[in-house]
């Protein structure tokens, strides 16, 4: 069995600082000596403001004269009130919930928090996570806006649309006046698209209570298992937060942890991968023994391996072959419950050439052969290569897009968008595009209106197919436009009116 | 003035640092700050020592009974403690803590109100290096905060 190399999960800060964790004190010590010889405190980054109160234990526990608690002093009075004024916004949120009947369950840091009240005090919180069920999200975010809570991007009504069944896993809510954001979630895990998983979370959930108010919050093994999950190794921030939630609970819970549990859950989405190399940055770096079991049952093979490989290039890096990879692996393992299957070979073959109209042709008609839900009622379906719907519409992510028209319009022949094309620096787009009857291009940067013809497919029950060839899809933070790291090509708003071919 | 004390949760949460006493109103939102006095002032009211018991363990070459009553008033009234029936703690386990204070200082409630500016602070740089964060440096001009 191949393993994978551990010691690269962490740079050299990150392995120090997780260190600093450590129970053995002597060892703590010598990691965050070796941290502060290469950094300073003025530049540390992120990751240890977020454990600095621990830090500043350490100091004064093993140098009590060291300079560095002087500028220390005040940081765990500041984490804890940053903590507590975000936990004010979060219970407010509770609350507002629970007029309604509906009780989230706390995810992430939240739920840490209230497994471990002690841990205010010395973990930096980000912003509050809760998780709703699904077919409470509506109802929910109409109680949490009579409550005064606002949501930035999008609207309410968002949460009756398409918003829940796409790639977005949940959504900021704030609050004016109030410090910090909740993250109001409709599935636990971003990456993960399984109803049965978020019934699960809820059915095994425990309860705990954060400052009076009972909460409800993953079992331990659940919480282990979405820290792994969601652990995306190209981003250094979030790895390093994972990394330090999981430290924590298995210092804590590791004897009672049902690591049966934990492998089955980590075997049915096939992130063993993932597991292998997180608990092993743990047992290493934050000096916690695990049981043999936590590690023995893992089955690490070459494909997992590859997935793993290629989670580490951040997305917007990321080559056409790679992100088919990852497709192929998320459909295997039936991580999403997506209406349209992942490319085929061919399909990922022909789409790393340059398109000729040909090309573009026969990629429509193998494209058409994977959709396995068909639009409905629905207007417009954005089955691949599409960002998180926003109030006035959508965001390409990628060079390759596909867009299913619902029966109604295909019976007018037609169909039409105002779009707009990502085009910083007068960046003009290409776009080719697909609809069965051939193939049209298009070249603008702004605004403008696309026309598009499409055909009926009978033999899978209906529904038109456009898809869409953006050579020039680009990211904003490539082009230092912003930190967004999405493939930009073409923002398509709400559909026009619709008209006939012959109006 | 047997009166016992508990803290006011959960909408008031208290922490020691170094000394010192945080407590913050969950529902207002505002910090509190106290130290040496009226910190231990604090923790015997909240272990469950009458008021009684607490100001006959004053020193005795001291007359600051009456700014530990309005001490104790402002704390009651700004949410961060509140009566309970439950019995007091014996005196006996009081005295000590107060006899090693040393000079007695009248006990203050320094609140900060402009949460949402003083988090907008750098806690390792923007603040004064023998305090720490909430205090700015000296010569700064404060945000919202003071003495109650």
């Amino acid at each position: 069995m191949n393993k994978i190399s551990t010691g690269e999960l962490l740079d050299r800060t990150g392995s120090l600082l997780l260190g600093s964790l450590s129970s053995d004190r002597r060892f703590a010590m010598s990691a965050f000596s070796d941290w502060r010889s290469t950094e300073t405190l003025d530049a540390s980054d992120s990751r240890a403001r977020r454990i600095m109160p621990v830090l500043a234990d350490l100091l004064r526990s093993q140098a009590p004269d060291h300079p560095d608690l002087v500028l220390m002093r005040g940081v765990s009075r500041f984490v804890w009130t940053t903590n507590l004024l975000k936990f004010r916004l979060l219970l407010q949120a509770i609350r507002a919930l629970e007029s309604e009947s509906i009780r989230p369950l706390l995810l992430k840091g939240a739920a840490l928090y209230a497994r471990f009240p002690g841990l205010e005090r010395k973990r930096a919180s980000g912003d509050c996570d809760i998780l709703l069920k699904p077919s409470d999200v509506v109802r929910g975010g109409a109680a949490l806006r009579r409550a005064g809570f606002d949501m930035s991007g999008h609207s309410w009504d968002d949460l009756a649309g398409p918003l829940i069944a796409s790639y977005t896993a949940g959504l900021p809510i704030k609050m004016a006046d109030r410090i910090g954001e909740v993250d109001l979630h409709w599935r636990p895990l971003w990456n993960i698209d399984d109803p049965a998983l978020t019934e699960l979370f809820f059915r095994q959930a425990e309860q705990k209570t954060l400052h009076g108010q009972a909460v409800l919050v993953p079992c331990r093994e659940h919480h282990l298992f979405s820290s792994i999950a969601r652990c995306e190794p190209w981003n250094a921030n979030e790895l390093f937060t994972r990394l330090t939630e999981g430290a924590e609970l298995l210092r804590e819970e590791t004897a009672s942890i049902d690591w049966d549990d934990v492998h089955r859950l980590i075997k049915r989405y096939g992130v063993d991968a993932a597991a292998e190399a997180y608990l092993k940055t743990i047992a290493d770096h934050a000096g916690l023994k695990l049981p043999s079991a936590a590690l023995s049952g893992l089955q690490v093979s070459k494909s997992y391996q590859s997935e793993w490989r290629i989670r580490r290039t951040p997305p917007d890096r990321r080559t056409a072959w790679q992100c088919w990879r990852l497709t192929v692996m998320d459909a295997r393992f039936r991580r999403t419950m997506r209406p349209i299957s992942p490319p085929g070979l061919l399909e990922a073959s022909l789409r790393r050439a340059m398109p000729s109209p040909l090309v573009l042709q026969l990629l429509w008609q193998l494209a058409r052969r994977r959709v396995i839900l068909t639009a409905g009622d629905d207007t417009l379906r954005f089955l691949e290569g599409f960002s998180s719907p926003e109030t006035d519409g959508v965001w390409t992510d990628g060079y390759w897009a596909l867009l299913q028209v619902s029966e109604k319009r295909i019976e007018l022949g037609c169909v039409e968008f105002d779009c707009v094309a990502f085009s910083p620096n007068k960046r003009r787009q290409y776009v080719w595009y697909s609809g069965g009857q051939g193939v049209g291009w298009s070249r603008f940067s702004g605004p403008k209106r696309l026309t598009f013809r499409v055909r009926s497919l009978p033999e899978i029950g209906g529904g038109g197919l456009l898809l869409f060839w953006l050579p020039r899809a680009a990211s904003p933070k490539r082009l230092n436009v912003s930190a967004d790291e999405r493939q930009l090509a073409l923002f398509i708003r709400k559909e026009r009116n619709p008209k006939t071919l012959n109006a | 003035m047997n009166l016992v004390f508990e803290l006011a949760s959960p909408q008031c949460s208290a922490e020691e640092f170094d000394g010192e006493i945080v407590a913050i109103n969950l529902d207002s939102g505002i910090y509190y700050s106290m130290k040496g006095m009226a910190s231990l002032i604090w923790t015997a009211l909240c272990d469950g020592h009458a008021v009684e018991n607490i100001l006959s363990a004053l020193p005795s070459d001291t007359d600051i009974r009456q700014d530990v009553l309005s001490y104790i008033q402002e704390l009651e009234r700004n949410g961060l403690i509140r009566q309970t029936a439950a019995g007091a703690l014996p005196k006996a386990e009081l005295s000590s803590g107060f006899a090693a204070l040393g000079p007695v200082d009248r006990p203050t409630l320094e609140s900060f109100g402009d949460m949402q500016s003083l988090l907008l602070l750098d806690p390792v740089h923007e603040v004064d290096e023998g305090i720490g964060w909430p205090n700015l440096p000296e010569g700064c001009v404060g945000l919202d905060s003071g003495g109650i």
